[in-house]
């Protein structure tokens, strides 16, 4: 770069050709901004000048038109990876998302390996796949070699994305014989299948600067899963048919399980975000050598037990579902989250049936001494007879869950409260943070789907309001949306 | 802290650089304003800025425009190092959205130039190293021929077809995978 291509400014007027005066470097510029290899290589008949511009971009985007006819797809891939001609290329996107339903519109794997080698040989920036096939397609078993699509060494890619919907059995397999020296992000989703053992030594072995991975796969037998990595930092993990799980990573700062292994060991002294979707249960799935401060650290129903492994974080995240009657699975649920984390912030997702609501929030702002920022959604029971219609013995219904002793909101500052129906319990919620929230400047409530409530429910709000509680109501994604103060009503 | 500038003032706060277009004039700007341009961020880290920067590609013109769009976008680039907060709070969305909305509408009354004036951009953009207003420059051009066709892109930017039939047959034959 840095050409200057000095143009004479022959009279400068309208009739001037300007842009092909511009250096390949600027008009690769521009013909990467059409994010389509189609519409730059239609460039190569405008003139002369044009003719081998786009043989030599930087960057190939090849994205199979929804209207276009999709088997023909493979046949324009290869053309236009046959007619490009630099050694090198920064950015390969082949992307085939189609919405014609019920058709087989599968890619077979011997038609993308090509495309994969000729990656491997090019591609010294990112490499990035993207087949998908309508969910209403359902794949025939393909099976034996007809399935396998090998990954070849990329030696000088940086970052490899594959997104592989194209047949349900298709089965990954890494070429085992060298490094993937420079790879630094990794990401395989839709519904790839691997082998563990491959798996363990990609990036064990063959992938020592990995910073990034990211799997959505299958194993092919169920197997173990081990994660020995000194350079991963982030680590998300949705792999089925994992027996154990062991990951140890010295330098791992985020860690996202959304799809539980049987048994998990974890080791990463430098943890800072977690991220637990699915069950846990501490005595299968163990944190060993992990701080007990965290940044972040989300939850989701089946994993609140995971909130004792922690004693201070930054911002705990919880998704909590009360749907079941059941006296004794609501005493559990009390006692796993008995004792939260100290946290700064905390976002309670509440979705509950049969239970009363204000025991379960006295319960939880229990643990909210510290907390300074409190965002609350509430998913309560849509029909009446599915209120407070849990068993006679529920411990929501004694006497004792009604106390307020032992709740410190004197660091709150900010609420916000959303999907408010504005109920007799969610008022008295209101009412409770009112009083007991010394400190609480703001107080952002709005409605279902982030809409404003109505009229009486912000009444009945603003009536209670303290005078120094800034309270908003707010319809949060609607951008051209008009905010309106407690003042105005 | 790159100590430009004469040093007869209290350089740190608001240190000024002086560019200096082809046709001579001077433009006085604050160093974040400046330092949006790779190119004189080298040169402010090497020391080599006092008694102004000679930028001998671009005119007087083209500078003053290259200059209000780096002032806008310094301020944006400056409010988001502001508001990085740990805590998302809406307030904080709320005030990034409209600043990115604003900043938005800045750059398409921008691009409201004639074509000349937008290759000139494009030249001085890349002469500067200026990443932002490269791309932005850069995907007017590309935006206005995406969906034509070669005559019209042809007609649209004074290209001479240059080509033998023989030969426009022959590169059409070549690249047919791209014509279908």
């Amino acid at each position: 770069m840095g050409s200057e291509h000095q143009r004479g400014r022959r009279g400068g007027g309208s009739g001037e050709d300007r842009i092909s005066g511009l250096p390949d470097a600027l008009l690769h510029e521009i013909l990467v901004c059409l994010r389509s290899a189609d519409a730059a290589a239609r460039t190569s008949v405008l003139s002369r000048r044009w003719r081998h511009v786009w043989v030599h971009l930087p960057k190939l985007h090849l994205v199979a038109p929804p209207a276009a006819d999709p088997t023909s797809f493979p046949g324009t891939v290869d053309a236009a990876l046959g007619g490009y001609l630099a050694p090198t290329l920064e950015h390969l996107g082949v992307s085939h998302s189609t919405e014609q339903q019920g058709r087989d519109l599968r890619i077979p794997a011997r038609r993308i390996a090509p495309w994969l080698h000729f990656a491997a040989e090019h591609v010294v920036g990112e490499i990035n796949l993207y087949l998908c096939v309508p969910q209403t397609f359902v794949a025939p078993e393909v099976d034996g070699e007809e399935a396998v699509l090998e990954l070849p060494v990329c030696e000088r890619a940086k970052r490899i994305e594959l997104y592989l919907q194209y047949a349900e059995t298709t089965w990954l397999r890494p070429q085992a014989s060298s490094l993937f020296a420079a790879l630094t992000s990794l990401k395989i989703d839709g519904y790839v299948h691997m082998q563990g053992s491959d798996l363990t030594a990609l990036v064990n072995t063959q992938c020592p600067c990995l910073r990034d991975l990211n799997l959505f796969i299958t194993l092919i037998v169920i197997f173990d899963v081990f994660i020995h990595s000194n350079s991963l930092h982030t680590l998300v993990l949705r792999v089925l048919e994992t027996r154990r799980l062991e990951i140890l990573a010295p330098r791992l700062e985020e860690l996202i399980i959304s799809i539980r292994p049987m048994e998990a060991q974890i080791s990463a002294p430098k943890l800072a975000k977690v991220t637990w979707c699915d069950g846990y249960d501490p005595h299968l799935n163990r944190f060993v050598d992990v701080g007990r401060r965290l940044q972040l650290l989300q939850t989701s129903s089946q994993a609140s037990s995971l909130t004792k492994q922690f004693d201070e974080v930054d911002e705990l995240n919880m998704s909590m579902d009360l749907y079941f009657p059941d006296a004794a699975k609501y005493e559990s649920f009390l006692n796993e989250t008995n004792k939260l984390p100290k946290c700064k912030s905390f976002h309670i997702f509440l979705s509950w049936k049969h239970h009363a609501l204000m025991p379960v929030m006295l319960h939880l702002l229990r643990s909210c001494n510290d907390t300074k920022k409190l965002r609350i959604h509430l998913f309560g029971p849509s029909s009446r007879q599915e209120m407070h219609s849990c068993q006679p013995s529920c411990l929501c219904r004694s006497e004792e869950s009604r106390k307020i002793d032992g709740i410190d909101l004197s660091s709150l500052e900010v609420v916000e409260i959303c999907w408010f129906s504005g109920s007799h319990e969610q008022m008295e919620l209101v009412e409770l943070l009112f009083s007991n929230a010394g400190v609480l400047k703001r107080l952002l409530i709005n409605g279902k789907y982030r809409r404003r409530p109505k009229q009486q429910v912000c009444e009945r709000v603003c009536s209670i309001c303290h005078p120094n509680v800034k309270v908003e109501f707010d319809e949060l994604f609607d951008p051209r949306r008009t905010r309106r103060s407690a003042a105005d009503l | 802290m790159a100590s430009a500038g004469s040093g007869d003032e209290k350089a740190a706060a608001a240190a000024m650089i002086t560019l200096i277009s082809s046709d001579n004039e001077k433009f006085e700007v604050t160093e974040a304003t400046a330092t949006l341009s790779q190119t004189i961020r080298h040169m402010i880290e090497d020391g080599c800025t006092d008694g102004g920067v000679p930028l001998p590609n671009v005119t007087s013109k083209i500078l003053a425009r290259v200059i209000e769009y780096c002032k806008k976008h310094a301020t944006a680039a400056a409010g988001e190092e502001g508001s990085s907060s740990s805590f998302s709070d809406a307030a904080f969305l709320e005030v990034d959205r409209a600043f990115l909305e604003e900043l938005e509408e800045f750059d398409d009354a921008f691009l409201e130039v004639d074509r000349a004036t937008l290759f000139d951009l494009i030249l001085a953009a890349n002469y500067l190293d200026i990443k932002g207003l490269l791309n932005l420059t850069c995907q007017k051009v590309a935006d206005s021929v995406k969906g034509k066709t070669p005559e019209q892109i042809r007609e649209m930017y004074n290209i001479v077809n240059d080509l033998t039939p023989e030969e426009e047959a022959e590169i059409r034959r070549e690249t047919q995978w791209a014509f279908e």
